[in-house]
Formats: structure tokens, C-alpha cells, sequence
């Protein structure tokens, strides 16, 4: 990318910083990053990945906007509401920044399509709600040898983990197999502060960033968590599992597929 | 004796089970939790065998969907 007079003004407080500067502004120019879901989470990182030129953002989700989305998912505007949530993303992305390409995948993931997908990017952000999209994240980004960032939130609670797969530990690894039905709520069932996605998918944001331009230490083979109610942040260090059943010593998944979609009708004692 | 439970220093009249700890905390559900004991992981079929010797440290974390809607 050529370095105009605007794009050195539009990122400036980038290139001020040692550990980016111009090198790392190209970097980022050149990066190209798959969002999975733009919702509570993918809306942030969409804005600040946008914000930051990221070369091409893609975008995959096959939801339309609603007004209960309002409430946290920041990308999508009161008008937007019936609207693509693929199409009132790019809209706004495109506005923020003209430098960057989206591409928009009208789609869910799925054990069919995920490869293909996740294989024209750099990055891969988890933004989804539900256990079988996470792990097919998982097992697609395991599978592609595909860098991701895994995020959850729920009520006043957030998680996060990078993961360099067959190098740190994968959501697999912590998380062997998805929770039993009816073990653990949805964003839907047991509600989120909307503030909360975005302090989480700011954290998502930043290691993207720090992925594509090498700056700093990821949040591998950590588990991020903190509880806003208190303001707690707690990291826990974790390791590759040898029986891990996708990365572990001796896989039992080989391929794709999706896990069955829990039913959670009631939040448990003691969850988060 | 004490157990590090998530950090925090937590007193048990006897060497308690991982079980033990995760009832003490009201995690009555199997399977809401990833447990770690000394940074290895314990998986739950050994909650109950699997007893902490004073000064061990007990990590688990919780299953936290969330995100876009779907
Ligand atoms: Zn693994």
C-alpha cells in the first residue's frame, strides 16, 4: 500500500508507535481476517480492525439485524433493523474506512463450508453464540492450521483465548467436548450487559492486530477471564492436552462436523 | 489445610476430592466446568478419585458462549 499523505495522517498514532510504525501499518494492510459473526463481539472488531486498515475483513453471518441486537451490537444501527447483518456491516465499514475490502459471506459456518471459507484468511475471529459454531471454529481453524481468536461472554462475564493450532493450546484442549444439554445458558436465555461485548471484542480486536503485525505477547495458551461486576481479570495458563480429541496425541476427530446444538432451558448454580 | 481455588487461598478441614472443591463453590452440574489441578488437566470422569494434597492449586473455568446471535 502506498503511503498518501491521508493514509500517513489516517494512521498516524499507529505509525507513532515503536512496536507497529509504517512496517506494521503495510502488515496490517495487507492482513486479511474472517469475523464469524457479527454480533455482540464481531461488532467491535469489525470497527477497530476496520478502524486500524486491515486489508480485507470478511464477514460471515447469515442473520438479520434485530432491534434486541441494539442493545450491544454496535455495528448495526436502529434503521438497519430487518436488514443483512453482512449489509449493515459492510455499509458501516466502508464509511469508516475506504481502505478496506469486506467480503461478505451470507452464510453460517458449517462442516461443509467452513474450510473453504477460513482457508483465504490470515485470522479468524470466533464472534458466535452457540457451542456447536464455536467448536466448528475450532476444529475448522485446528483443521486449516488457521490462527484464531476464541471469545465468550455471558451476563457480566467474559472469556478469551488465542489459539496457534498444533502449537498452543486449542478451545479443545480446555474444553474437551461441548457442555451437556441444559449445563450452560446462551447470551439469549440469561442476558449480557452490552458493554460487556465490547470490552471483550476489543481484547479480540487487539490480538488480531498484534497477530497480523507481531507486536507483544498473544493470549496463547492463556485463558482470559474477567467478571465486570467486581472488575476481576484473572489469566489462567493452560497447555496443550495430550487428550485432546483434535490436537492431542491421539485425535479421535479427523473431519468436520457439527455438534449438535445443545437445548439450555435454565441457567445452573455456581455458573457465571 | 489450604487449596489455591482460582487464586484464591481456601481453607478444607480435610484433603478434599476436585468434587469436593467444585461442590464447595456450588458447581452442582457435571460438565460446566474445565478443571485444571497443578496446571494439568483433570477430566471429570476423575473428579471424585482425583484428592489435592496441602497447597495444591485448583483452577477451573466455566463455559461461556455468547456473541452473535444464531
Ligand atoms: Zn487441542
Amino acid at each position: 500500500m502506498e503511503f498518501t499523505e491521508e493514509r500517513l495522517s489516517r494512521y498516524s498514532r499507529h505509525i507513532l508507535l515503536k512496536d507497529i510504525g509504517i512496517k506494521g501499518q503495510q502488515k496490517l494492510a495487507k492482513g486479511r481476517v474472517l469475523i464469524v459473526g457479527v454480533g455482540g463481539l464481531g461488532s467491535p472488531v469489525a470497527l477497530y480492525l476496520a478502524a486500524a486498515g486491515v486489508g480485507v475483513i470478511g464477514i460471515a453471518d447469515a442473520d438479520v439485524v434485530d432491534l434486541s441486537n441494539l442493545q450491544r451490537q454496535i455495528i448495526h444501527f436502529t434503521p438497519d433493523v430487518g436488514k443483512p447483518k453482512v449489509v449493515s456491516a459492510a455499509r458501516k465499514i466502508a464509511e469508516l474506512n475506504p481502505d478496506v475490502t469486506v467480503v461478505p459471506h451470507e452464510e453460517f459456518l458449517t462442516a461443509e463450508n467452513a474450510a473453504a471459507i477460513i482457508r483465504n484468511y490470515d485470522f479468524v475471529v470466533d464472534g458466535t453464540d452457540s457451542f456447536p459454531a464455536k467448536y466448528l471454529i475450532n476444529d475448522a481453524c485446528v483443521f486449516e492450521r488457521k490462527p484464531f481468536s476464541h471469545g465468550g461472554i455471558l451476563r457480566f462475564n467474559g472469556q478469551t483465548m488465542t489459539v496457534i493450532p498444533h502449537e498452543t493450546a486449542c478451545y479443545r484442549c480446555v474444553f474437551p467436548t461441548p457442555p451437556p444439554k441444559g449445563v450452560v445458558p446462551t447470551c439469549a436465555e440469561a442476558g449480557v450487559l452490552g458493554a460487556i461485548a465490547g470490552m471483550l471484542g476489543t481484547i479480540q480486536a487487539a490480538e488480531t492486530l498484534k497477530f497480523l503485525t507481531g507486536a507483544g505477547t498473544l493470549l496463547t495458551n492463556t485463558v482470559l477471564t474477567f467478571d465486570a461486576l467486581d472488575m476481576t481479570f484473572r489469566k489462567i495458563s493452560v497447555k496443550r492436552n495430550p487428550r485432546c480429541p483434535i490436537c492431542g496425541k491421539t485425535p479421535s476427530l479427523v473431519e468436520l462436523r457439527d455438534e449438535e446444538p445443545a437445548v439450555c432451558d435454565f441457567s445452573p448454580k455456581g455458573a457465571p | 489445610m489450604k487449596i489455591t481455588v482460582n487464586g484464591v487461598a481456601t481453607a478444607f478441614d480435610a484433603a478434599p476430592s476436585v468434587a469436593d472443591v467444585l461442590s464447595a463453590d456450588n458447581i452442582a452440574l457435571k460438565g460446566a466446568v474445565s478443571v485444571q489441578v497443578n496446571g494439568e488437566f483433570v477430566d471429570e470422569g476423575g473428579y471424585t478419585e482425583t484428592v489435592l494434597n496441602d497447597g495444591d492449586e485448583l483452577d477451573y473455568l466455566f463455559f461461556l458462549g455468547g456473541g452473535s446471535r444464531r
